[in-house]
């Protein structure tokens, strides 16, 4: 694979382009995508995915280079859709624009922060077509609060998309980036308006097994049983699981970043990971989202082709949602588990299943720590899931 | 599973009831209250609002506006009923639905959803349950507030503390055994001792649900407090004669009654038990009346506003355990065989494929068993669908009794079974689960007062590398057809040769069904000698298929199958109608006694019951006298179902046709089916004709045949007879008459022309 990749299309008076690269050096790397992700003049918005191995400041100064004073947000992402370790993409022309906002200290107050940065969509100016696209910090508890914040100050008025950083496993850190400013425990957003068509597409790709189970207690994220036993020996011993994953919180976590819960829904299944280690020892289960009590949950399982079959899906579906008008590009929020099911191989495959829907189309995105995506309802947090945004 | 829309609504009041109990101040509860009214609801906007029509509505919480721009003149219209529609800012058109708040917020709360559906009855009553929740909440907020302006170990505080805990409690009660799914009764006994127990000055608690054969009855389901004598004097009332709960049925409101001696539509019998107040709400499955639910009191008492609307959120539950349990029995009908309870198919291979992905990963065996009853059709075509209905019912009990919890059994129909046995130690294990399988189904059944006996054939078909739920099926299904060719009762493993067998066998049975339909038969005629003068007596009609690549082929190669596949019904009708017809014509032309005509009947024609029927109808149709038709039964196909079978042989002989037993002497009690069975011939079958002439044992094995019929003054038929030796000894024996190639070997019915105009 070459060390920088571009993508880019055009549309009526719209542009957009996909730069990746793999440079070692974060400046490099940057300036690298951001040249290759400006397919053209007059750039709107940037949106910046890179690991967290890279050094976030450097990464803001090499885009810099090229795109000063381009509204940018981006945040730290495990890999990025597509194998290379960094990607920018580029939204622009005059059909399109786009208003920042970011929020510091989210965990302090997530309601506030999550309130904070969708305000700038409260406002959405004539364009007939607009997105919030929204990017949290994935170590931050209580994700649902910051969506539900941002809820209360644009309503129904806007959807959203978008998903939490990740972090590296060397580098042990997240960072969101918003304009020229690097954050930890942040919130960062951008209103996409446009005078195209946005489409968005959701599919998890994992199958529930057996029958359900009741959520017999538990509180917030943390479940403690299930049928009214240990969460952790119900979900396990409904999975098969090997004896190891019983015993040794590293084996559990291996085990169940592949197999999360399905919470039942009125629209169908709300997917939730479970492969926090936090309550092994008191042989409950801990999801990074909420798991009301009383609640009906399945244990699921996927495997490479589901996960594969559901990239192409919501490709498909975010496509056909622009009713006609080819895509621009496809910008994705992959959750980090369905990336580490993959592998680096099936990572490549899944591009390509994406890139097979829309072919010559730019597509890049993160991968993530739980996804953003509210289109109907007010319920918008998901986790293991892609949410597709094609920008029309 | 789909979702079940009233089990969630039951799940997501639990979960409103949780976040709300876990607020400490009424903003925040209205804030939570409106967030998870639109969770719950998955709707785009809720609202709550104080204030009444008079006085005019005020927004207190709201979520799904952009900041500042609630249109509260448009909410106004919806709650009061002017509007359905809302608009709402990036949703669109949206349908409303409304459910009032009384003391201590009296207002309303209102949600509104995208989407061309209005909300539905359930999703209504779930709203309601909300608006009953929020004003309990707020109510008990409200009054811990005022109490902890006074003393801190204030009693009235710790029992108020203790109350609301106590409804929260209860109600969660309920809401569990609702999402447990416990079986209807459990569910409301429930919910009428959670009532019992919430209200504790009110010793009687009362639920009447109108009788499903006359909704204007109502029913006491379930009640605590009340003398057992009394409940059964009351149990069934007319609607107008229930008292507060009648009232609260037919006004679809609370009903309170706080005099109840002087109340208009008091129950005599509880004014005459001294019940002093009584105060019932109704309840409602999927939006109708369905009931009430009561409360009463054998002291004075008057009933609070909180007590009015803890009795309503009581009511609501039993709404949503109403239409919950309806709505499962729908599911459950939908996954479920209605007659054995057993899986569906289609739930089957939803377990299946998960089984096997597990299997998979653990690298276990997996095993799928196909079950096929023998002779239940028998049993069906003789007794009735009825008993076969209850044969099918005894037969999933008992294969239920020889799996483990984790096994998974189906009914695909008919008396098809399957089972899945995952997480097997031993592949060896599905063996002997089969055996016993075999084993209890062997056992009779007591069928509508009658023993009954029928056999499970099984195939067995392990997972492989890759083979999915439905290839498994149908190698199990391939197996048990191999198990069933090979007798009754057999249990056969697949391999793979078994599907080349199989495509062997479905082009033979195409070909088969095509000669059917192309009337592709003839019948020869073996001629049945008189042994003492040479003469031909009559004639046995032989059925051969004109294969269009084989020639003629003889039954041997064709009728199994035919009998397996019921076509040698339509076969056999062939064959009797040609057979008459050909000897009616022979007759016609024959001086002197006419000849006889042999048709064998098979077990599948025996069992139909218009067997009679045809015979009569062929027999007019071809002029034949019934005398001269003889139907040929083999022995063995009378200990299938002895009774039907002995029915069947007396209309037969009604008709005036003969009988004659087959093989006579290959079955086990030949002689008492001699004694049992109007039989008036017995054909000695080849393999005793085959010694004769050459061991005095033999002989002595014929003879005894012989003397037999002689005794019971039945013909006898020796047939196979291959040589002059066997001949001699029989003539010596005394046997009757003869057939064998000795003597005459089959021909069609033109050269058995030629051999009956010289022959007598």
């Amino acid at each position: 694979m070459p060390k920088t990749e571009a993508m880019r299309a055009f549309g009526e008076r719209r542009w957009a382009g996909v730069g990746g690269s793999s440079d070692l050096d974060s400046r490099r790397a940057a300036l690298a995508a951001a040249t290759a992700a400006l397919a053209g003049d007059d750039p709107r918005l940037l949106l910046v995915f890179g690991s967290a191995r890279y050094d976030p400041e450097a990464v803001l100064a090499g885009v810099g280079e090229v795109a000063g004073g381009v509204p940018l947000i981006g945040c730290s992402s495990t890999r990025v859709v597509g194998g290379h370790d960094l990607v920018v993409v580029a939204l622009g022309g005059p059909g399109l624009s786009a208003v920042t906002a970011a929020a510091p200290h989210a965990a302090a107050d997530r309601r506030a922060a999550g309130s904070a940065v969708a305000a700038c969509a409260v406002d959405p100016g004539d364009r007939p077509h607009h997105v919030l696209i929204m990017l949290t910090d994935g170590v931050t508890p209580g994700q649902e609060e910051i969506l539900a914040g941002a809820y209360a100050m644009v309503g129904a008025s806007v959807p959203m998309v978008g998903g939490a950083a990740s972090p590296d496993a060397y580098a042990g850190r997240t960072f969101q980036l918003h304009g020229d400013q690097v954050l930890t425990d942040g919130v960062v957003g951008a209103l996409l308006s446009s005078d195209g068509p946005l489409g968005i597409g959701l599919r998890h790709g994992w199958r529930k097994v057996g029958e359900p189970m009741i959520v017999t207690k538990s509180s917030g994220g943390d479940v403690h049983t299930l049928d009214d036993r240990p969460a952790l020996t119900a979900y396990l011993d409904r999975l098969g699981a090997p004896a190891a994953a019983y015993e040794d919180p590293a084996a559990f976590e291996t085990f169940a970043q592949v197999r999360p819960i399905g919470i039942r829904r009125r629209s169908g299944e709300e997917v939730r990971g479970v492969s926090s280690p936090g309550m092994f020892g008191s042989g409950g289960l801990r999801s990074s989202g909420e798991v009301p009590e009383g609640g009906l949950v399945w244990p699921m399982e996927g495997d490479e082709r589901s996960v594969l079959d559901s990239a192409a899906d919501a490709c498909r579906d975010a496509v056909a949602a622009l009713e006609g008008v080819p895509p621009l590009a496809l910008l994705t929020f992959d959750c980090e588990s369905r990336g580490r099911l993959l592998g680096d191989e099936g990572v490549r495959a899944e591009l390509a299943r994406m890139t097979g829907e829309v072919p010559g189309v730019p597509v890049g995105g993160p991968y993530t720590w739980g996804e953003i995506c509210r289109t109907r309802g007010i319920n918008g947090f998901h986790n293991q899931t892609l949410v597709v945004l094609a920008v029309g | 599973m789909p979702t079940n829309a009233t089990a969630l609504a039951t799940q997501q009041l639990a979960e409103f009831l949780a976040m709300l109990s876990a607020a400490t101040d009424p903003g925040a509860v209205a804030r939570i209250a409106a967030e998870r009214a639109a969770r719950a609801l998955e709707a785009e906007v809720a609202v709550v609002l104080g204030g009444g029509p008079a006085e005019g509505y005020e927004l207190v919480s709201s979520v799904g506006f952009p900041a500042g721009r609630v249109p509260g003149a448009d909410l106004t219209e919806v709650v009061l009923g002017r509007r359905q529609l809302l608009d709402v800012p990036g949703a669109g058109k949206c349908h409303t639905a409304v459910a009032p708040l009384g003391d201590p917020v009296p207002g309303a709360l209102l949600v509104a959803r995208a989407g061309a559906e209005g909300f539905t009855p359930d999703e209504g009553s779930l709203l309601r349950g909300m608006a009953r929740v929020l004003e309990l909440v707020v109510q008990s907020l409200g009054r811990l507030s005022a109490e902890r302006t006074q003393a801190v170990q204030n009693a009235r505080l710790l029992a108020s503390l203790q109350e609301r805990h106590n409804l929260l409690n209860q109600l969660s009660r309920i809401q569990r055994a609702i999402s447990r799914r416990q079986p209807l009764t459990d569910i409301l006994h429930t919910i009428t001792a959670s009532a019992k127990e919430l209200f504790a000055d009110d010793e009687v608690v009362g639920l009447r649900l109108r009788d499903p054969d006359d909704p204007a009855m109502l029913i006491l389901v379930s009640q605590r407090g009340m003398r057992p004598q009394l409940a059964r004097e009351i149990w069934r009332v007319d609607v107008e004669d229930a008292g507060a709960t009648g009232q609260a049925v037919l006004l679809d409101d609370l009903v309170v009654m706080e005099r109840y001696a002087d109340a208009e539509h008091g129950i005599p019998q509880l004014a005459a038990e001294h019940i002093q107040a009584a105060m019932a709400a109704p309840v409602h499955d999927n939006g109708e009346v369905a009931g009430g639910l009561a409360v009463a009191s054998y002291r004075g008492r008057g009933y609070t506003r909180r007590d009015r609307e803890t009795l309503l959120v009581f009511a609501e539950h039993v709404s949503l355990a109403l239409s919950d349990h309806r709505t499962r029995e729908k599911m459950r009908e939908a996954y479920h065989d209605a007659l054995t309870g057993l899986a569906s198919r289609g739930l089957f291979l939803d377990q299946l494929e998960q089984a096997l992905a597990r299997a998979a990963r653990k690298d276990a065996p997996l095993a799928v068993l196909f079950v096929d009853l023998d002779r239940f059709k028998i049993v069906n075509d003789s007794l009735g669908h009825a008993a076969g209905d209850s044969l099918l019912i005894a037969v999933a009990d008992r294969l239920r009794s020889c799996l483990r919890a984790s096994d998974v059994a189906a009914r695909f129909g008919g008396d098809e079974f399957a089972v899945v046995l995952p997480d097997l130690g031993e592949p060896e294990q599905a063996q002997a689960v089969a055996r016993r399988i075999t084993e209890v189904v062997q056992a009779p059944f007591v069928v509508l007062g009658r023993e009954v006996f029928i056999d499970a054939s099984i195939g067995i078909a392990y997972r492989e590398e890759g083979t999915t739920g439905e290839e498994l099926i149908r190698r199990a299904d391939l197996a048990m057809y191999q198990a069933k060719r090979n007798g009754r009762g057999q249990t056969a493993t697949f391999r793979p040769a078994m599907q080349a067998t199989l495509r062997r066998t479905l082009d033979l049975e195409a070909r088969l069904r095509r000669a059917v339909e192309d009337s592709a038969f003839e019948v020869h005629y073996q001629p049945i000698v008189a042994l003492a003068d040479g003469t031909v007596a009559g004639v046995e009609a032989l059925v051969r298929w004109r294969h269009p690549q084989r020639g003629l082929v003889t039954p041997g190669s064709f009728v199994p199958l035919a009998e397996e596949t019921g076509l040698i019904v339509p076969i056999g009708l062939l064959s009797l109608r040609e057979a008459c017809r050909q000897t009616a014509k022979w007759n016609s032309v024959r001086p002197g006694r006419p000849l006889t005509v042999g048709v064998n009947i098979s077990a599948r024609q025996l069992h139909q019951p218009d067997l009679p029927d045809a015979v009569a109808r062929i027999l007019a149709e071809t002029d034949l006298d019934p005398g001269c038709l003889v139907l040929e039964l083999a022995e063995t196909l009378l200990a299938e179902d002895p009774d039907a079978a002995l029915d069947r042989l007396c209309s037969l002989k009604n008709l005036g046709v003969r009988l004659a037993l087959d093989d006579f002497g290959t079955a086990y009690g030949s002689l008492a089916h001699l004694r049992r069975y109007p039989v008036d011939i017995i054909k000695i079958d080849p393999s005793y004709v085959a010694g004769m002439g050459r061991s005095a044992a033999a002989d002595q094995a014929a003879q005894a045949a012989i003397t037999l019929g002689q005794i019971m003054g039945l013909q006898t038929i020796a047939e196979g007879i291959e040589t002059a030796g066997q001949l001699a000894a029989l003539r010596g024996a005394g046997c009757e008459l003869g057939q064998g190639h000795f003597l005459a070997r089959p021909v069609a019915a033109e050269e058995a022309d030629e051999l009956l105009r010289t022959s007598f």
